[in-house]
C-alpha cells in the first residue's frame, strides 16, 4: 500500500496499526509530513519506519532516476506531489515485474477518477474505501478514522468561526529563540502542581538559561491565563513578569477539587513568576479519560456533540471531543488524543481513540495506569516467539557444540551456586569462590547470557528495548523478555547446564588484593539455588536447615556431609571477601548510606523490603557486595574500549538545599545531619537513632533519599569524566551488569563487554554497536521508562490500597484506625506517615467549614471554631474556648483511614487525626510482625474480592460452574505464588525508594 | 517548520547524494585564447574559471622577485550575481584576499618553482556561481589551468570539502548543507603521493571524529583526481587531433 501526503498526514495514527503492514511510504509524502506538521508528526513516522514490527520502507523517489517528476508549470505542489506519489507507485508495480498489485490511497478525488484506471494493477482508492475493503474486521481503526474525520470538519468550522480570544497568541519561533539567545526569555519544561492544577504550574529551568539568568529557583505560572494553553511536560518559553506581580507558593494543604478561594492564607514569600510566551516542544501523549455523567452532560447544554470529558491525570486540563457515543462510554475510562488547541478555546480539542474498561474496575484501573504511564505490554506476537529456542520435553534445549568449544567450561571446575529470594524464577546471577593451585583465591560472578539468545535488531530486541524493563506491579508484572528465556533458558536454575557471562578475579590469599580479572562467555552448571535464609543458617552454622535445600535430599549421608562442607566453606570465604571489599571501599572515603543502599540492592533482588526496621541478614550484603563489584568492573572495562558510547550509571550529587527539611525535622528531635559529603552524611544518619522509636530513623533516611536525584543511565561520550561518579555507592564508574533479564541496560552493557573482549583479541566486533547518539538517546528512554515503572508501580500500589479501604465502614472497622507519626507541618494541616500500611498522607487542622481540631482530655478530638498557628516544628490548633493542642514532628497520633471516591480520578485515602495520642493495638506483641504480611494480605484480600465478583458474574451467566471454580481456583494458586514473589513490592512507597 | 534533515535516516542528503558522493564535475580546459592556461569547472552549481599568465618577468616592483624560485600571485574575485543575494564586492576585500593567500600557498606546495627562478606566475580565478565549496572548485580549475598553461607541477592539487553531521562525514558540501553550521573542512591534496598542500578548518571539530572526516575528504580529493585527469587526457587528444598529429 502506497499512501498519498494528504493521508500520510492525517491519518498517520492509523496506519501506525500494528495490523497494518508493508506499507510504502514516499519521500514526497515524508517532506510534506516534515514542513507541514512539524517535528512532532515526523519523529512519529520516524519511528514507525524504524521500527521493524511494521514492516514499512521508504523510497525516495526522488531520487530515484524514473520516478522523479519535474514540477509542470502551473501545476500546483499538491498535484505535482499526488502525481510524484502515484508515478512511483506505478514505476514500484512494473519494478515487481507487474505481479504484485499495488494500492495507493488517497484523499484527492480527482486523482482516484484520474488514475483509477490508468494503470492495471495499481489501485487508487480512498482511505476509507481501503479500510472498508481491507481491513473490514479492525473496528478500532474504523472508529478512529471516523473520529479524526469527525474532529477536522470540527476544526474547519471552528476556524471560520473564530470568535473572541481566550489566550495570547504564540510567538513564532524566531522570536522565541532570539528572546531565549538574549535572555529575555527563558526556557524550561512545565510542571502542573498537582494538587492545584488549575492555578500552580512551575517551569523547571533548562540547561543554560539556568545560568545566565541568575535564577535559583522554579518559576511560578500562576493561572491558565498565563500558561497560555501548555500543557504538563511541554518545553516552553516564559517572559518573567515585574517584581510587584511575583506571587508565593501556597504551603496550605488542599484537596484536588476544592476551591482556591476558600483558602484564604497569606501566600508564602513570593518567587520568580512568570507567563508562557511560547512552546517549543509539545508533548502530547494518549491520555485517560472519563465522560461526564448523564447529569453533568444535559448541564453542559446546548452542544451535546462536543464533550468535556476529565482526564485522569489531575494535571492535565478538561478536553473537548465530538463523539456521538457519549452515553455508552459513560461508565468506562476512554483515551483520547489532544489535536490542537486554539487561542480561541479554553480547552484544548481531542478524539476518541479507544476503550480501556469500567470505572473502578480491577483491570479497567490497571489499563487506565499502564496507559497514563505510556506502558504498553502486549502479549510477545508469534514472529517474536518463532525466534525463541525451543525447550520442551520432548525435545529439550541443549548445549550445541560450537559454543562448548568457544565457552570456558566451568562446569566440572567449579561450584557455582545462586543465592536468592525464595520461590524466585529468574535467576540473572551466581557466584563461585575456589582455591587456585598458587593458593590465590578465585571469585566468579555469573551472569545469565541473555545477548545469546536475543540477537541485536532482532524482533525480540525490539521488543525489549521498548519494554527496556521489567514492570512489576502490585499483584503482577510485565516481563521484559518472554519467559521461555526469563523463567527458563537464560534463568541460571540448579543443577542444569547454562550459557553464562563471567567476571572472574584472581584475589590475592591474605590481602584479598585483586591480582587478575577475566572476563568472558562461560558455560556453567549452578549446583545449588539456594535462597537467603537458608544461606544465613549454613553462615551461621545452623545445619537444621539443610533439609530445605532440595539438593541434598536424596543424597546419603557421607556424601551429603562433604558436600555441605563444601557449601559452607564456600559461603563463608564469599562473605570474608565481601567484607574485605567492602572495607576497602569504606576507606577511600566511600560507601554510605548503608541503609539506604542495602534496602534499594534488595529491592532490585525482589527481595524483602523490611518496613520494619531490622538488621538485613549479612548475606544479603555479600551478594549485593559481590554484584556491585562485578558492576564496576565490567563498567571500567567497557569505559576503557569503549570512551565515547560505553552505557554508565551516574549518581550525581545531591543539591544542598534539599537538605534544609530533612536538617530543619532532624533538629527538631536533636539530631544533627552534616550534609556535606557522602560519608558525614551517612555517619549522621546512623547516630540520629532514637531508641524509643525507631521509625524516626527510618523516615529522616527516606527524606534523606527523597532530597537526592535519581541515579541514571547515561553514554560516556555524552559528558565529562568527572560527572561519572557513583554519589551513594562512591565508585568513580559504574554500571549496571548482573539482571539482564530484566533490564535492557544490561543487554547493553552485555554486548559493549562482548565487543570490548573481541576488541583485545584484536577480533572483528560483530555486533554493531550504539553511536553516541544513539546511545544517549536509547538513555534517555531507558531512564523514562524506569520512571514509569517506579510511578506504575506506585500508582498501583495506592490503588489497591484504596480498594482495600473502600470495603471498609471506616467508623466501625477496626482495620481503619492505626497509628501514624507526623513528618511535616503545613499551615492547615501535618503529614502523616503510617507505619503499618506505608502510607503517607495528609491530615488536615482545619476542616472545610473553618473549624479547627481540638482535642478533650479524653484526647478524642472534635471541631470547634478557632485558629491555627504554625512554627517551625510544630503547629498549635487554638479553639475559641480557650483550648489549645499542640501537634510536633514525629508526635504519634490516631488516625483513621478512609477512601475518598473519585469517578474521574483514582481514589484517594483520606486520613483523618481522631486523637493526638498514640494509637495502642489491642495485641500490642503483633505491632513487631512483618507488616508485610499484612500488605501482601491486603492485595490478595483485594485480589480475592475481585475474583469472587467476577465469579460471581460468571455464575450469573450460568456456564458450567465446575468448570470454572477450578479455572478459578488454579488461577489463585497461581497468584498466589506471584504475590509469594513480588510482596516485598506491595506497599512500599516507591517515590522514597531510589534506585542504585 | 521542522528543522533541515541535513542526512536522513536511509543515509540521503538534501540533494540526494550518500554521505561520500561528488557533484558532478563538468570541466573544459583551454578557454581562453589569450592566456597562457585557462580552464571552467562545475561542481554541481558551483562555478568558477581560471586564467594562468606566466612564468614571465616580474611585474611592477623587482624587488618582490625571488632568487631562487617563481613568485605565484594568486588572485580571487567572485562575480556579483554569484551567490543568492546579489551584492558587489570590490577587489582586495578580506575574503578575496584570504582566499588568494590560501590558493597561493596551495600552488607554491604544488608548481615546481625553483625551476623559474626570478620569474612570476599569475593565477586569476573567478567565481561565477557559488553553491558551496568554493575553495575547492578554485583549486581544481587553477590545477587544470596551470596544467593548461604547461607549467610543471609536481602533481596535480585536488581539492574537496567535507563536512560533519550527525557522526557521519559528508564529502562536498553544497551551500544548503554550509549554511547549517556545522564544522567544514577544505583539504587540497596531492593525490599521487597523498601530501596535503592545504588543510583548513575554522570550526570546533572533537578531535576523535577529524580522522574520519579527512578520510573523507581524502577520498574525496581521489575522486576529483581521476574525474580531472579524464578530462586532461581527453583535452590533450583533443588537441592532438587539431594539430594533426
Amino acid at each position: 500500500m502506497v499512501p498519498d501526503w494528504k493521508v500520510v498526514q492525517d491519518y498517520l495514527e492509523i496506519l501506525e496499526f500494528p495490523e497494518l503492514k508493508g506499507i510504502i511510504f514516499m519521500q514526497t509524502a515524508c517532506q510534506t509530513v516534515q514542513h507541514q506538521r512539524g517535528r512532532r508528526q515526523y519523529n512519529k513516522l520516524r519511528n514507525l519506519l524504524k521500527d521493524a514490527r511494521h514492516d514499512c520502507v521508504l523510497f525516495a523517489n526522488e531520487f530515484q532516476q524514473h520516478c522523479y517528476l519535474p514540477r509542470e508549470r502551473g501545476e500546483s505542489m499538491e498535484k505535482w506531489q499526488t502525481r510524484s506519489i502515484y508515478n512511483a507507485a506505478v514505476w514500484y508495480y512494473h519494478h515487481c515485474q507487474d505481479r504484485m498489485p499495488i494500492v495507493m490511497v488517497t484523499e484527492d478525488e480527482e486523482a482516484i477518477q484520474q488514475y483509477g484506471s490508468e494503470t492495471e494493477g495499481v489501485f487508487v482508492i480512498s482511505f476509507k474505501n481501503y479500510l472498508d475493503n481491507f481491513w473490514p474486521d479492525l473496528k478500532a481503526a474504523h472508529e478512529l478514522c471516523d473520529s479524526i474525520l469527525q474532529s477536522r470538519r470540527e476544526r474547519e468550522n471552528e476556524s471560520q468561526e473564530s470568535h473572541g480570544k481566550e489566550y495570547a497568541e504564540h510567538l513564532p519561533l524566531e522570536v522565541l529563540e532570539a528572546g531565549i539567545k538574549s535572555g529575555r526569555y527563558i526556557q524550561g519544561i512545565l510542571n502542573v502542581n498537582k494538587h492545584r492544577a488549575q492555578m500552580e504550574a512551575f517551569v523547571r529551568l533548562q540547561g543554560a538559561s539556568c545560568k545566565d539568568s541568575g535564577l535559583v529557583s522554579d518559576i511560578l505560572i500562576h493561572g491558565m491565563k498565563a500558561r497560555n494553553r501548555s500543557i504538563h511536560g511541554d518545553v516552553v518559553v516564559v517572559e518573567l513578569l515585574s517584581k510587584n506581580e511575583w506571587k508565593g507558593r501556597t504551603a496550605a494543604l488542599c484537596e484536588n477539587d476544592s476551591d482556591d478561594k476558600a483558602l484564604g492564607d497569606p501566600p508564602s514569600e513570593p518567587m520568580p513568576t512568570g507567563r508562557v510566551v511560547g512552546i517549543l516542544q509539545k508533548n502530547w501523549r494518549d491520555y485517560v479519560v472519563t465522560f461526564p455523567s448523564k447529569g453533568e452532560v444535559q448541564s453542559q447544554g446546548k452542544n451535546a456533540q462536543k464533550i468535556l470529558v476529565t482526564p485522569w491525570d489531575y494535571r492535565i486540563p478538561k478536553i473537548r471531543i465530538s463523539t456521538q457515543q457519549a452515553e455508552a462510554l459513560q461508565d468506562f475510562r476512554v483515551v483520547v488524543r489532544i489535536d490542537s488547541w486554539e487561542s480561541t478555546s479554553v480547552y484544548p480539542n481531542g478524539h476518541f481513540v479507544r476503550v480501556l474498561g469500567r470505572i473502578g474496575d480491577l483491570e479497567g484501573e490497571i489499563a487506565t495506569i499502564l496507559v497514563e504511564n505510556s506502558i504498553s505490554v502486549v502479549p510477545f506476537s508469534e514472529a517474536q516467539m518463532c525466534e525463541m529456542p525451543v525447550n520442551t520435553p520432548g525435545n529439550p534445549w541443549k548445549v550445541s557444540p560450537e559454543e562448548e568449544r568457544e565457552r570456558k567450561d566451568l562446569r566440572e571446575t567449579h561450584l557455582v551456586f545462586s543465592i536468592d529470594p525464595k520461590g524466585c524464577e529468574d535467576v540473572d546471577d551466581t557466584l563461585s569462590v575456589r582455591t587456585l593451585a598458587n593458593g590465590n583465591l578465585e571469585l566468579g560472578v555469573h551472569i545469565a547470557d541473555v545477548t545469546h539468545f536475543v540477537p541485536p535488531n532482532s524482533y525480540i530486541d525490539i521488543e525489549a528495548r521498548t519494554r527496556a524493563t521489567t514492570y512489576y506491579l502490585a499483584d503482577r508484572r510485565y516481563d521484559m523478555l518472554p519467559s521461555v528465556l526469563s523463567a527458563d533458558l537464560c534463568s541460571l536454575l540448579g543443577g542444569v547446564h547454562r550459557y553464562a557471562v563471567s567476571v572472574i578475579w584472581e584475589l590475592d590469599k591474605t590481602s584479598y588484593e585483586i591480582k587478575k580479572v577475566w572476563y568472558g562467555r562461560t558455560i556453567i552448571r549452578s549446583a545449588y539455588k539456594l535462597f537467603y535464609e537458608a544461606a544465613q543458617e549454613l553462615l551461621d552454622g545452623n545445619f537444621h536447615a539443610v533439609d530445605d535445600i532440595p539438593e541434598f535430599r536424596d543424597l546419603d549421608e557421607r556424601s551429603r556431609q562433604a558436600k555441605l562442607e563444601e557449601l559452607v566453606w564456600a559461603i563463608g570465604k564469599l562473605t570474608d571477601i565481601a567484607r574485605h571489599i567492602r572495607a576497602k571501599r569504606d576507606r577511600c572515603g566511600a560507601l554510605e548510606l548503608e541503609g539506604v543502599e542495602i534496602r534499594v540492592q534488595l529491592d532490585e533482588k525482589k527481595n524483602i523490603h523490611d518496613l520494619i526496621p531490622k538488621q538485613p541478614l549479612e548475606v544479603h550484603e555479600t551478594v549485593a557486595e559481590c554484584m556491585i563489584l562485578a558492576n564496576h568492573w565490567v563498567a571500567k572495562k567497557i569505559w576503557e574500549s569503549f570512551p565515547h558510547q560505553a552505557l554508565l550509571r551516574q549518581h550525581p550529587p545531591p543539591h544542598q538545599e534539599f537538605f534544609s527539611e530533612l536538617r530543619e525535622c532532624a533538629k527538631a528531635k536533636g539530631f544533627f545531619i552534616d550534609t556535606r559529603s557522602n560519608k558525614t552524611l551517612a555517619d549522621s544518619l546512623d547516630n540520629a537513632n532514637d531508641p524509643n522509636d525507631p521509625i524516626v530513623n527510618r523516615l529522616l533516611r527516606s527524606m534523606a533519599t527523597q532530597a537526592m536525584s535519581n541515579a541514571l543511565y547515561f553514554s560516556t561520550g555524552s559528558c565529562a569524566e568527572e560527572e561519572f561518579h557513583h554519589y551513594g555507592l562512591a565508585l568513580d564508574k559504574y554500571t549496571h551488569f548482573t539482571s539482564p533479564i530484566r533490564r535492557y541496560s544490561d543487554i547493553v552493557v552485555h554486548r559493549l563487554l562482548m565487543a570490548a573482549i573481541s576488541k583485545d583479541k584484536k577480533m572483528e566486533i560483530k555486533d554493531n554497536l550504539f553511536s553516541n547518539k544513539d546511545l544517549e538517546e536509547l538513555c534517555r528512554h531507558i531512564n523514562n521508562r524506569n520512571r514509569a515503572a517506579q510511578h506504575s508501580q506506585k500508582q498501583s500500589t495506592e490503588l489497591f490500597q484504596c480498594m482495600y479501604f473502600k470495603d471498609k465502614d471506616p467508623e466501625n472497622e477496626e482495620r481503619c484506625i492505626s497509628d501514624g507519626v507526623i513528618y511535616s507541618i503545613r499551615t492547615n494541616g501535618v503529614l502523616v506517615f503510617i507505619p503499618r500500611f506505608g502510607i503517607k498522607g495528609a491530615a488536615y487542622l482545619r476542616n472545610k467549614d473553618g473549624l479547627v481540631i481540638s482535642c478533650g482530655s479524653d484526647s478524642r478530638s472534635e471541631w470547634k471554631p478557632g485558629s491555627l498557628h504554625r512554627f517551625q516544628d510544630r503547629i498549635t490548633s487554638t479553639t475559641t474556648g480557650g483550648e489549645s493542642v499542640t501537634f510536633h514532628l514525629f508526635d504519634h497520633v490516631t488516625v483513621r483511614i478512609s477512601v475518598q471516591a473519585s469517578r474521574c480520578h483514582s481514589d484517594t485515602i483520606r486520613l483523618e487525626i481522631i486523637s493526638n495520642k498514640p494509637y495502642l493495638r489491642p495485641d500490642t506483641e503483633l505491632l513487631h510482625q512483618s507488616s508485610l504480611l499484612l500488605k501482601s494480605d491486603l492485595v490478595k484480600e483485594v485480589t480475592r474480592t475481585v475474583e469472587e465478583a467476577q465469579l460471581a458474574q460468571e455464575v450469573k451467566v450460568n456456564v458450567i460452574q465446575e468448570d470454572y471454580q477450578k479455572y478459578c481456583q488454579t488461577k489463585g494458586r497461581s497468584l498466589y505464588t506471584l504475590l509469594e514473589e513480588i510482596r516485598d513490592l506491595a506497599l512500599l512507597d516507591v517515590s522514597n525508594s531510589y534506585e542504585m | 517548520m521542522a528543522g533541515l534533515e541535513l542526512l536522513s535516516d536511509q543515509g540521503y542528503r538534501v540533494d540526494g547524494r550518500r554521505a561520500g558522493e561528488l557533484r558532478k564535475i563538468q570541466a573544459r580546459m583551454g578557454v581562453f585564447a589569450q592566456a597562457d592556461g585557462s580552464a571552467y569547472i562545475e561542481q554541481g552549481n558551483t562555478k568558477a574559471l581560471a586564467v594562468v599568465y606566466g612564468p614571465h618577468e616580474i611585474r611592477g616592483s623587482r624587488a618582490r622577485a625571488l632568487p631562487d624560485r617563481a613568485l605565484v600571485n594568486c588572485q580571487y574575485s567572485s562575480a556579483t550575481f554569484s551567490t543568492g543575494e546579489r551584492k558587489r564586492r570590490p577587489h582586495g576585500d578580506r575574503k578575496s584576499c584570504e582566499m588568494g593567500l590560501q590558493l597561493r600557498q596551495t600552488f607554491e606546495a604544488a608548481i615546481l618553482t625553483q625551476l623559474h627562478p626570478r620569474s612570476q606566475i599569475d593565477i586569476y580565478v573567478q567565481v561565477l556561481q557559488a553553491d558551496g565549496g568554493t575553495y575547492a572548485a578554485c583549486v581544481n580549475a587553477a590545477t587544470l589551468a596551470v596544467l593548461d598553461a604547461g607549467i610543471p607541477m609536481r602533481d596535480f592539487v585536488c581539492a574537496c570539502s567535507a563536512g560533519f553531521v550527525d557522526s557521519t562525514a559528508l564529502a562536498d558540501l553544497s551551500h544548503v548543507e554550509e549554511a547549517a553550521g556545522g564544522p567544514q573542512l577544505a583539504l587540497a591534496l596531492l593525490p599521487a603521493s597523498g601530501q596535503i598542500a592545504l588543510l583548513e578548518m575554522d570550526a570546533r571539530l572533537h578531535e576523535d571524529h577529524l580522522e574520519q572526516v579527512l578520510e573523507a575528504a581524502a577520498q574525496a580529493a581521489r575522486d576529483v583526481h581521476t574525474l580531472l585527469d579524464h578530462v586532461v587526457r581527453q583535452h590533450v587528444c583533443e588537441a592532438s587531433v587539431l594539430l594533426g598529429d
